[in-house]
């Protein structure tokens, strides 16, 4: 199969690299963190609407208008007491935070797995960045 | 009962357009931020900057799950999307949080014209058909061991390639960044320009690999977004959930379509509304 060619040679081991062994994939990991990210968030942000509109029709001027509340504590009020908007809210956050939650699972792979110490620390760079607007600003 | 009826109808019509942009985005390959944001503000009177802002997280779902497949294909390549995501997500942050306050709605309005006008030419010009010949690797892409190799379905055999022009490449990735932040889409063909041309990477592995990074890069975005309050959670639901959905269906149709035809006609239709935004930025309406 081989015909020597550098290009493929690397390459082989490139590919034997990312599937070590009897261990967890990143590929493997993303894949299955971003799928069931998806179905979650998306599962209750449409539970959160219905919620909605069984406690009291909510007018298209309030649709418009009701704007996210970044606030953690008026979250979990919300949740406790079963809010519509409270729920789609946990909602956006489950979906914002799927491709973040990748990043960091990629973080901890490329050092256990793979024992890649440059990844990791590139990887965790990306960590602060997806996580800086969230985090620091006000 | 009559606010209800009201308030439903309401969601269905975003949802309706939301559902046709993601359609539309897949068979294009322009992705759903880019078709949704023109088509809620033109068709549907959302305001821009919520447009904007309900576009930017949708495509963290359309991006999602769309990459939860390719990965599983061993297409992309983590290590060149985990190393240029470094400057997307950087380029992201700094269009989300400084250029917004910088850029009102007109100007975002004509910067998306452009940018769709922008987006199309690949469409017309049928970059990245044939497999790249005669890349080696550069210094930076061997030290970060960037090169890789995929399975070609279409071929039946496994295509090894080298990897090239990674400071070019970072730097149309931070430009990517920077849009996706300020105008909530993915700027996807930014991001395979950078991997067709600068980097010379096949063209399978550089959809994958954008689509895989785009999912960062709006995350990086959202969390200004949700973080400054502009997101409007009503708006949201029914734009993620049909974007999602829409962009499923798209890309079973494209499977089963010749689709160099149907990509003609969508540019020429999305020529039409980036000349609509365009025009609506410098205050011609019709």
């Amino acid at each position: 199969m081989s015909t020597g060619s550098r290009p493929s040679d690397r390459a082989a081991r490139e590919t034997s690299a990312f599937a070590p062994e009897g261990g967890l994939t990143i590929q493997d990991a993303s894949a299955w963190i971003l799928r069931v990210g998806v179905v979650t968030s998306v599962v209750v942000m449409l539970c959160g609407l219905a919620l909605s509109f069984l406690h009291r029709p909510v007018s298209v001027d309030q649709m418009q208008r009701a704007a996210f509340d970044g606030n953690p504590h008026h979250l979990w009020q919300g949740l406790r007491d079963l809010r519509g908007q409270a729920v789609i809210e946990l909602g956006i956050y489950l979906l914002v935070f799927t491709p973040i939650l990748r990043v960091a699972t990629s973080m901890v792979l490329f050092l256990v797995e793979e024992r890649d110490l440059l990844y990791t620390v590139v990887t965790f760079f990306v960590l602060v960045l997806t996580l800086a607007g969230l985090l620091l600003l006000r | 009962m009559f606010s209800e009826t009201a308030s439903l109808l309401w969601l269905a019509k975003i949802a309706g357009a939301s559902l046709a942009g993601g359609v539309v985005g897949a068979i294009s390959g322009l992705g759903g931020g880019i078709v949704i944001v023109p088509v809620l503000t033109l068709f549907l009177g959302i305001p821009i900057q919520d447009a904007v802002a309900a576009s930017i997280v949708s495509v963290i779902a359309v991006s999602s799950g769309a990459g939860s497949v390719y990965v599983k294909d061993r297409i992309t390549n983590i290590r060149i999307a985990m190393f240029l995501e470094l400057s997307t997500a950087a380029g992201a942050l700094f269009g989300a949080a400084v250029l917004t306050r910088w850029v009102n709605g007109q100007m975002l309005s004509i910067l998306f014209g452009a940018i769709l006008l922008v987006s199309l030419l690949p469409i017309v010009m049928k970059i990245g058909e044939e497999l790249p010949e005669g890349v080696h690797n550069d210094r930076l892409a061997a030290r970060l061991r960037l090169n890789g190799s995929y399975y070609d379905k279409r071929l039946g055999r496994e295509v090894a390639y080298d990897v090239t022009g990674i400071p070019a490449a970072m730097g149309l990735m931070g430009a990517a960044g920077v849009i996706s932040g300020l105008l909530g889409i993915g700027a996807g063909v930014v991001k395979v320009l950078a991997h067709e041309i600068a980097m010379k990477v096949p063209s399978k592995v550089s959809t994958a690999t954008s689509n895989f990074m785009i999912g960062v890069t709006a995350a990086a975005a959202a969390g200004v977004y949700l973080k400054r309050g502009l997101v409007l959670p009503y708006l949201v639901v029914p734009v993620a959930v049909a974007v999602l959905v829409g962009a499923f269906l798209g890309t079973k149709l494209m499977e089963r379509m010749s689709n160099a035809h149907v990509r003609q006609v969508f540019a020429v239709a999305l020529a039409v509304i980036g000349v609509e935004m365009l025009l609506r930025g410098f205050g011609v309406r019709f």
